[in-house]
């Protein structure tokens, strides 16, 4: 009854569009009021705990890479190279904006950024060699899902010190799956550029080809700082994200690629950023005390198994509920939220944590690129000027790819555990 | 996202003007706080390698200011309202109803904040009494930031109201105007 009021406040207050960490506060912070033996010290130790966590230190870091690396205009420089390298092939503009995608995920944890520095750069050049402007938007849209899944990943560190699994681990099992969006979204782009051959781009100098590539080398290091830092054992990511963003921000203001103005900016932009995540989760930390105070996951789970043993069941029903969640909640306080009450019963299913988490991140993202609250349609719009019909347009078809990728790593565990257990 | 931070406006008014000056203090503590972060962390690995022994204090205060970035980055969000919020039908309310929605938003996070606030402050001056383990920071500095900035957010919240009724009176008087506009066009095209 206690849980019901609660989680039916809560939906009440982010529907009347209270900020959602306050939502999740009020309601939890009335119940600790009500309770003799809870004083609210305790409610604001639960606050400052959750934040107190070296891995979570990862979240502030990795996301000022991604803003020093967007600042710095280096989205632009990777493209140069990756158009060179593409040439001439029918489509490369696409293969391009995937390709740029992949590589700008290597810096960035979150697809808003990516599409934001993609879009602005690959949406213009398309329309300008005959793509049509919602194919364009919508491959830049789906491809930004790249981001959340590739590592560094903001997604994964926030589930990972939730699930209690290691960030590392969590890193490395996103690897596979986000290449396999990526292939998706590549043999999308062969079908669509099959039967249009007038989609090529013009001859690119072999001096301009060499001074693009030359260009992109110094970018290319931070993935290697950060994955072979963390995959060679010689960082914690926590540590990868600091060495990678003074190696940006050394590049960035020594090449003049940014000056300390833009510098500022992109440090206010992170604080900004840090501070509207990580109150939703402080206060998510604060839900899930009380949730599992009244013995929420634990009930959750025994009408499910009650309902159906067959873990096959329970992840379509996962998914459903998920990809719901992800159209109306953007997907760090859906995942927040979500973790606490959904880990303990996929426990029961026999489901492997880092598998979980892949799909928990995947399906959580996927609500980024559908109405109402498709923030990376907002985005898209925003900085290609494409208008938001023609977008949704464009996301549609770019889906499809995206829900048999989904399909796939949910019912293939394998794609997810692979690399993680060859470690 | 959210609509347009009303800041941005030029305001003349001494009072509006300082407010302003506090949002851009508090934005500087902030990126302090996370230059600390940095420089702490990354100062972690320079010493593990080049002295093979790591600071014992660097992670604890880059742990706390990471829980003090995280309030204080609140804070000045709050001012600019963009804190993630679901927004459905955000155009689509009559101007009324959305005030009346817009106002209670913000009351419930005034709310919050009081709770808060006033609620933890008791246990703030009687109860904490620990100190951290590496450095000595007691208990109570390091949540009474946090305290602290639940205040903040409560009066940055009391500015946000009288600058959604300024903004809804704006465009009262504008759509007043408009009616106006529109009457006179009539009257001459009678």
């Amino acid at each position: 009854m206690t849980i019901l009021l609660i989680v039916l406040a809560l939906l009440i207050l982010l529907v009347l569009r209270v900020p959602v960490a306050f939502a999740i506060l009020l309601p939890c912070l009335i119940y600790v009021v009500a309770d003799d033996s809870l004083s609210m010290g305790i409610a604001l130790q639960r606050l400052g705990a959750t934040l107190n966590s070296f891995p979570l230190l990862a979240v502030p870091l990795f996301i000022m890479v991604g803003f020093v690396a967007e600042r710095a205009n280096m989205a632009d420089r990777l493209i140069r190279a990756l158009l060179t390298i593409f040439g001439r092939v029918r489509g490369s503009l696409g293969y391009t904006n995937v390709a740029g995608s992949l590589t700008f995920s290597w810096m960035s944890g979150s697809a808003t950024a990516d599409a934001a520095a993609m879009g602005s750069v690959m949406v213009p050049s398309m329309r300008r060699n005959g793509y049509e402007g919602s194919f364009a938007a919508g491959l830049t849209g789906a491809a930004s899902m790249i981001g959340p899944i590739m590592p560094p990943s903001v997604g994964a560190i926030l589930y990972a010190v939730l699930a209690g699994t290691s960030v590392g681990t969590m890193f490395v099992a996103g690897v596979v799956p986000a290449l396999v969006i990526t292939a998706g979204l590549c043999i999308y782009v062969y079908f669509y550029s099959r039967t249009r051959p007038h989609l090529t781009s013009e001859k690119i100098e072999r001096k301009e080809a060499v001074s693009a590539i030359l260009g992109a080398l110094p970018v290319l290091l931070t993935p290697i700082i950060i994955l072979g830092g963390i995959l060679g054992g010689v960082f914690t990511a926590t540590e990868a994200a600091a060495v990678a963003a003074v190696y940006l921000i050394l590049l960035g203001l020594g090449t003049g690629w940014m000056n300390l103005s833009d510098l500022y900016k992109a440090l206010v932009g992170t604080a900004a950023t840090t501070g509207r995540v990580m109150i939703i989760a402080t206060a998510g930390g604060l839900l899930a005390y009380v949730l599992a105070r009244e013995g929420a996951p634990k009930k959750a789970a025994e009408a499910l198994l009650e309902l159906t043993d067959s873990p096959w069941v329970f992840l379509i029903l996962l998914n459903i509920i998920l990809l719901i969640m992800g159209m109306f909640l953007e997907p760090a306080s859906a995942l927040l939220i979500s973790v606490p009450v959904v880990l303990p019963i996929a426990l029961e299913y026999g489901i492997d944590p880092v598998h979980l988490g892949i799909i928990i991140i995947l399906n959580l993202s996927i609500g980024l690129l559908t109405p109402p609250v498709g923030l990376v349609l907002f985005v898209l719009n925003t900085v290609t000027g494409v208008e938001l019909r023609e977008v949704i347009r464009g996301t549609l078809p770019a889906l499809v790819p995206l829900v048999l990728v989904l399909l796939l790593v949910t019912y293939v565990p394998g794609v997810v555990t692979f690399l993680p257990n060859l470690l | 996202m959210d609509s347009q931070p009303d800041t941005g406006v030029k305001e003349r008014k001494p009072f509006w003007r300082a407010y302003l000056v506090l949002v851009e203090i508090e934005k500087a503590i902030a990126v302090i706080l996370l230059l600390a972060i940095l420089i702490l962390t990354f100062g972690q690995v320079v010493a593990r390698f080049l002295f093979h022994s790591p600071f014992f204090w660097t992670e604890e205060l880059a742990r706390f200011s990471y829980v003090w970035l995280s309030f204080i980055a609140s804070v000045f969000v709050v001012a600019e309202r963009s804190h993630i919020a679901i927004q459905l039908f955000e155009n689509r309310l009559p101007r009324r109803i959305r005030l009346i929605v817009n106002c209670f938003s913000v009351v419930a996070v005034i709310v919050v904040c009081l709770m808060i606030s006033i609620g933890s402050f008791h246990w703030l001056s009687e109860t904490a009494q620990g100190r951290s383990s590496a450095l000595g920071i007691p208990t109570g500095v390091l949540y009474g930031v946090v305290s602290i900035s639940f205040v903040a957010m409560a009066l940055h919240s009391v500015v946000v109201i009288a600058q959604i009724i300024r903004a809804d009176r704006r465009e009262r008087t504008q759509s007043d105007e408009q009616r106006r506009i529109r009457m006179s066009i009539g009257e001459t095209a009678l």
